[in-house]
């Protein structure tokens, strides 16, 4: 069993530090137990972008699972850059992990990694900046 | 059933401990996080505000979501959608009588 609040000490870290950050509103934790909790944020990055996270983290074994989750990151006009979640799909069927992308496609991936998370918005936002957007 | 109903005293001081050490520099702010207690009854209450936002029980909304109606940034542009979903299911694994999702 890990403890909840390091585990989202670490995830936050590793989302502001994907890219400089304009403004985030608190965190907002839900406790359910001694070992699991909601954690629920939002940021916007230097460009405008914001992502918006929903983590549902269930830390009772060795490895913190995420029962639930949505990661939506748009560009600072409100654009989809990305989003995962684990939603049913409108053509029906079991829910299973995927993402949405930019250009509209829905694709089987995911959980993510929040490293890959913050590699996209770290890429993301150095390319608005340097106006190749 | 996988979590008590209520918390412990114990488990409450240590985590509230824990949260106030918890800073996140960003932009020039320090942030707190602000932490809630989900036992049960915050848990329905939750659960029922969603229900009185969107016009609708839990169980339509369920019926929707496994149809795929809220899927995407479209459909479910906050992520709400997400976190109804994920509350019922913390619900469904505790015991309390809700729908369960597909």
């Amino acid at each position: 069993m890990r403890d909840p609040l390091p585990y989202i000490d670490d995830v936050l870290r590793i989302l502001a530090g994907a890219a400089p950050v304009r403004a985030m509103d608190p965190p907002a934790i839900d406790v359910r137990s001694d070992w699991r909790c909601i954690l629920s944020c939002a940021l916007t990055y230097a460009d405008g972008s914001r992502l918006d996270v929903r983590l549902f983290i269930d830390c009772s074994g060795a490895v913190p699972v995420w029962l639930e989750y949505g990661f939506q990151y748009r560009d600072a006009r409100g654009a989809l850059r990305a989003r995962w979640d684990q939603a049913p799909h409108r053509a029906g069927g079991k829910p299973y992990p995927h993402v949405h992308l930019a250009d509209g496609r829905v694709v089987p991936g995911g959980p993510p990694r929040l490293r890959d998370v913050a590699a996209l918005i770290r890429d993301a936002v150095a390319r608005a900046l340097a106006g190749e957007e | 059933m996988d979590t008590p109903a209520r918390m412990s005293a114990e488990t409450i001081a240590r985590i509230t401990a824990e949260a106030a050490q918890m800073t996140i520099a960003v932009g020039g702010q320090t942030l707190r996080p602000v932490v809630t207690w989900l036992d049960d009854e915050a848990l329905a209450c939750r659960l029922a505000t969603f229900e009185q936002r969107y016009g609708m029980s839990s169980a339509e909304f369920l019926r929707r979501y496994n149809a795929g109606e809220y899927d995407g940034p479209e459909a479910d542009p906050d992520l709400a959608f997400v976190e109804w979903a994920g509350l019922l299911a913390l619900a469904a694994r505790a015991g309390m009588n809700v729908p369960e999702r597909a």
